[in-house]
This record gives C-alpha cells, sequence and structure tokens, in this order.
C-alpha cells in the first residue's frame, strides 16, 4: 500500500460534543472537545470512572446515542471520509458493516426470544450479499472460530442457554461477521468472571489485528494488557494520552496518577482479602 | 408429564373446593322449597317438596349426594323447568364463548397495533390525544358505555338491533362493548411493552449491527412485547368466560352469565351448581392455553435444553 494511505487514521474524532436534551430543560454538555484517532492495528483504550463520558464518545462515532442525547459538534471521519453528517441509511450501513461493537452485558445485548444465530445472520444478510444458506454457514465458521463448542458453534442456541463467556465470544463473533475495519468493546469483560475475563481479553487481542480498535474501561489493568495507547476521560473531557507505556509509568495529569494508583492498590486489597 | 400430573392435581383441588364452597352458599342464601311450592303454600305442602327433593336430609347427607352426583356429571334438573341443568348450561355456554371469542379478536386487532404505536415514541399530539382518549375509557364501567352505545346507535339512530343474539348486526354492540371494554388495559401494556424494548439493550444490539426500523419493530420489538401481553390477554379471555353477566343481561343474550342472573335470582341451584362447573373447567384451560402460547413464545421458559460445553 502506498505511503498516504497508510498515514490516514481509521478513525479520527474531532472536537466532539455531546449534549442531554431532556424533554423540558435546557440541553447539558455531557461529552466537551473530545479528540481521538486510532489507525490500523492499533488498539485505543478509552479509561475513565464510571459516568466520565467514555461509552457516548464512542458510540457517537456511528450515531448509536440513547434518546435524549444528541451530537451538538465536532466530525467523525472513518477512512478519511467524514461520517457524522450522513443520512440515516448509510450510516446504517456503516454499522455493523465497517463498525463492529461489543457491548458490556452479554445477556441483556443479545435478543431474549431469538437465537445467536438468527441475530449473526440477520447482520450477515443485511451487510453482504448471500443467501440464508451461506449465511448460516459463516455464522457457523464466525461462532467457531471464536471457539463457541459443538458442531454448530451454538448456532442455534439461544442467550440464556449459553454461559457468561460464551455469550461474550458470541458477541464478539457478531461484531466481527462483516470484517469492521473498527471495533468497538465498551467494557467486554466488565460483566464477567475473573477468569474468563483474561480468555476474553486474549480473544480480543487476537482479533485487533489489522484494524483499528477502541476498547473502553474503567479497569486500568485491562487497557494496560492489551492496548498501544490510552486516552484518560474525566467529566466528559479527554484529560491525558499517550503511549500506553507513558502513560502507564509517567502521567501527566493528577487524575491519570490517581487512576493508577488505584489500579495499583486493588490486586494487593483482593490478596489481603 | 410431570408438568401434566401437578396441573391435573390442581385442576382437581380448585374443583373440589370451589364446588364444595358453593354447594354450602347456596344452600345458606334461601329455602328453594319456597320458590318451588309458591309463596301461597302451606306448610304441608312445603314439607312434601323438601321431602320430594331431599331437603330434609342433613346438609352433610345432601353434600355427599350431591358430590357423588357430581362425579358422574349429574347436577339434577333444573327447579324452575325440569330440564337436565347441565344440559341447559351447555345450550347456552356457546353463545357467551362467540361472544368472548368475537371481543377478543376485536380486542387484539385493535389494541396491538395501537399499543405498538404509542409505545413507539413519548411525544407527539396524535399520541397525546390517543393516550387522553384512552385514560377517559378506563375509568368507564363496561356497563355505562354499552348503555350509551344502545343510546346511540339502537335507540337514538336505529341503525342497529339492541338485544338478541340474530345475526351479525345484533352482534356489533355486544362484541364493541366488551372489546372497549377490554382494549384499554391491553393498549396501555402493550404499550409499556413495547417503549421497554426500544430501550432495550437487545435493540441496541439490533441498532449497532445495522438493522433498519421496520425488522427492529417486527423482529426485535414486537415479539418481545407481545410476549409481556399475554399474560393479559388470558386474564381478559379468563374473565370473560366466567360469564359477561352485565353486558349479557343489557343486551339479553342468551348466555352463560344471563342464565347464571336467572338461576341465582330463582334458587334454581342445580343449573347455578352446574354453571359454576363449567366455568371452573372454562377458567382452567383458559390459564392452561395461556401458559402454553407464553412457551411457546419464550424460549426461556422451556427449560435450559442442549447448547454449549464447557465454560468460557
Ligand atoms: N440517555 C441519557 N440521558 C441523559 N444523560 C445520559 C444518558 N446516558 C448517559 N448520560 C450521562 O452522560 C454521562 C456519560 O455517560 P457514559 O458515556 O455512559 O459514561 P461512561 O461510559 O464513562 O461510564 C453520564 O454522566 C451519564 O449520566
Ligand atoms: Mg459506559
Amino acid at each position: 500500500m502506498n505511503g498516504p494511505v497508510n498515514d490516514t487514521p481509521i478513525l479520527a474524532i474531532r472536537d466532539l460534543q455531546i449534549d442531554a436534551v431532556p424533554a423540558g430543560g435546557a440541553p447539558r454538555r455531557l461529552v466537551d472537545g473530545v479528540s481521538l484517532s486510532v489507525a490500523a492495528g492499533e488498539v485505543l483504550g478509552i479509561v475513565g470512572q464510571s459516568g466520565s463520558g467514555k461509552s457516548l464518545s464512542a458510540f457517537a462515532v456511528a450515531r448509536l446515542l440513547p434518546d435524549g442525547v444528541r451530537l451538538a459538534g465536532g466530525s467523525v471521519h472513518l477512512g478519511g471520509q467524514r461520517i457524522d453528517d450522513l443520512d440515516e441509511g448509510r450510516m446504517r450501513a456503516l454499522r455493523g458493516g465497517r463498525i463492529g461493537f461489543v457491548f458490556q452485558d452479554p445477556l441483556s445485548s443479545f435478543n431474549p426470544v431469538r437465537t445467536i444465530g438468527s441475530i449473526l445472520i440477520e447482520s450477515i444478510r443485511r451487510h453482504q450479499r448471500l443467501d440464508a444458506k451461506s449465511a448460516r454457514t459463516l455464522a457457523v465458521e464466525m461462532l467457531a472460530r471464536m471457539r463457541l463448542p459443538g458442531k454448530d458453534a451454538c448456532v442455534d442456541a439461544y442467550p440464556h442457554q449459553l454461559s457468561g463467556g460464551q455469550r461474550q465470544r458470541a458477541m464478539i463473533a457478531l461484531a466481527l461477521a462483516n470484517g469492521p475495519d473498527l471495533l468497538i468493546a465498551d467494557e467486554p469483560t466488565t460483566a464477567l468472571d475473573p477468569t474468563i475475563q483474561l480468555q476474553i481479553l486474549a480473544l480480543l487481542k487476537q482479533q485487533t489485528a489489522g484494524r483499528a480498535s477502541i476498547l473502553i474501561t474503567h479497569d486500568l489493568s485491562v487497557a494496560a494488557a492489551i492496548c498501544n495507547r490510552i486516552a484518560v476521560m474525566h467529566q466528559g473531557r479527554l484529560v491525558e494520552s499517550g503511549p500506553a507505556a507513558q502513560v502507564l509509568t509517567d502521567p501527566q495529569h493528577d487524575y491519570t496518577r490517581s487512576l493508577l494508583r488505584h489500579a495499583r492498590l486493588a490486586p494487593a486489597a483482593t490478596g489481603e482479602a | 408429564m410431570l408438568r401434566l400430573l401437578i396441573w391435573a392435581r390442581d385442576f382437581a383441588f380448585l374443583l373440589v373446593a370451589t364446588m364444595t364452597v358453593l354447594f354450602f352458599l347456596v344452600r345458606l342464601a334461601g329455602d328453594p322449597a319456597i320458590m318451588l311450592a309458591g309463596p301461597d303454600a302451606t306448610p304441608a305442602q312445603l314439607d312434601a317438596v323438601r321431602q320430594a327433593y331431599g331437603f330434609d336430609r342433613s346438609l352433610i347427607e345432601q353434600y355427599l349426594i350431591f358430590a357423588s352426583h357430581m362425579v358422574r356429571l349429574d347436577f339434577g334438573t333444573s327447579l324452575a323447568d325440569g330440564m337436565p341443568a347441565l344440559d341447559k348450561v351447555l345450550d347456552t355456554y356457546p353463545a357467551s364463548l362467540f361472544l368472548a371469542v368475537m371481543a377478543m379478536a376485536l380486542n387484539l386487532a385493535v389494541s396491538i397495533p395501537v399499543g405498538a404505536w404509542l409505545g413507539q415514541e413519548r411525544g407527539g399530539a396524535g399520541r397525546r390525544l390517543a393516550r387522553g382518549f384512552i385514560s377517559v375509557m378506563q375509568g368507564f364501567p363496561g356497563f355505562v358505555l354499552a348503555l350509551l352505545l344502545v343510546n346511540l346507535f339502537a335507540v337514538g339512530l336505529e341503525w342497529l338491533p339492541s338485544v338478541g343474539y340474530a345475526g351479525p348486526a345484533s352482534w356489533v354492540l355486544p362484541v364493541v362493548s366488551v372489546a372497549s371494554f377490554l382494549a384499554p388495559k391491553l393498549i396501555r401494556v402493550v404499550e409499556a411493552n413495547t417503549a421497554a424494548a426500544y430501550r432495550s439493550h437487545y435493540v441496541r444490539t439490533a441498532v449497532a449491527i445495522g438493522t433498519g426500523p421496520r425488522t427492529i419493530l417486527w423482529r426485535h420489538v414486537m415479539p418481545n412485547a407481545l410476549l409481556g401481553a399475554t399474560a393479559v390477554v388470558g386474564a381478559e379471555f379468563a374473565f370473560m368466560v366466567t360469564g359477561l353477566v352485565v353486558i349479557e343481561t343489557i343486551f339479553a343474550w342468551p348466555g352463560i352469565g344471563w342464565l347464571l342472573v336467572r338461576s341465582t335470582l330463582n334458587l334454581d341451584f342445580p343449573v347455578v351448581q352446574a354453571i359454576v362447573f363449567i366455568i371452573v373447567i372454562a377458567v382452567f384451560l383458559t390459564n392452561l392455553a395461556t401458559e402454553a402460547v407464553q412457551m411457546r413464545l419464550d424460549p426461556r421458559l422451556r427449560g435450559p435444553g442442549a447448547a454449549g460445553g464447557a465454560n468460557g
């Protein structure tokens, strides 16, 4: 590939502003002036305490904002093309196509009355011109690649029939089903048991190769495990960002230092218990 | 198999308990001999009637006789006209079930789309107006609406017959009355479930894989919203199979509710007992059907089933 193509980051967010717009009241700024970029092969960790605006910033990339929250300013570029002003139809083609999402709670994130496979097939057929049979074959293949057990890799299982770890593997299969350029994982291990967390992190790390990835976590040790770069958010603003090694060993901001102290204290505290 | 046994046990218990309580309640309600012999009967005539019908025996004895006959589905004959009590009930029940099924069909046809529409968004003038109207409807006792409809369409405009059970035109007012009594509640439930589904994480997942609004409504939101509504539909149907006493009386609809009123007023207890017997069975079957539908719609109720192997 030529130089200029490689230099363009897959994702570039500039000066993002997100507002809460309550039904009667005045808008309230939730995210203010966030700028980020992620290149191919890079894993960006967004860290910060709960409520600091990590999820909203990442969901805003695909305009996946909840009711009552809206993008108030800034721009989002995907592969050099501006996407924040796309119409809904074009945005829909990106969601699940070039942008894949992994959510925190894989149980509530899968429709309880639909099989895992039917959701995967819905996504595959939405983005690839495949007949039902080939879509199913691809779904089984994706699930098997994420190491779901059995001959059909649980394609016909309902979410409640799987373990938490299996559900999150299925969620990752769903996010990657159409070979996205950008993978956004929002607290993908928070709802899981510690041993399962490590397996899921390893799987994610393996799947980030060759694409741009964002890993949102409130847990610095998770970010440290798989991220090349780390961005720290606090009260809706980006307070610090840089190469992972630098942010972890030589934090510039007080808030980052306090996060690091808590992250170091955590294993010791559990050890004493 | 175990489930079936549990059902059978519950059913038998419910039936025996209900019929026992009913038996003693009816005997407390009044002396049927007076009804049978007429108000001017002499004490000797009353005694003769009591002897003929076995009312002179002890209550326990009467109960045992009643129970042993009930086991053979023999409820005796109507004190009013001597017809077998169970036959009278089985002759009138189809009219009641017909009314119940028609009203439920109309209720579903209106409530599901309206509830789904209301649940999609909070705002908008049309939705606010509809919600206000539904609140008013919910406050109406069912028979007030029925009487208003009769006044308007049968008495005032003379478009529709107000009473009877003879052909489609005579069905309209009773069916509409019952359905409009049922609909507000079901609309509310479908609306709430639809709104909850739209806020759910699984709908966010559907949006995140690029699914469009129509597929989200039909394949993600509605299956869950309707699942939540089946309990209400079942309860509404169970309520109807117990007899729509007021509506059947207003419209002179020859159903079980109307028969129940007449038989109770006449102390025609063989018929009352046969009616309650059939109603208990109907309610039980309705609940059974509701459960079957829920199992069909909700894979979580069908047990864990076979899925993956090892954890993680
Ligand atoms: N639907 C919403 N309406 C109003 N405020 C919201 C909504 N969703 C999130 N917020 C607020 O936005 C802020 C950032 O939320 P979020 O991005 O989810 O935080 P994080 O992911 O860092 O925990 C929080 O203060 C939260 O209360
Ligand atoms: Mg979050």
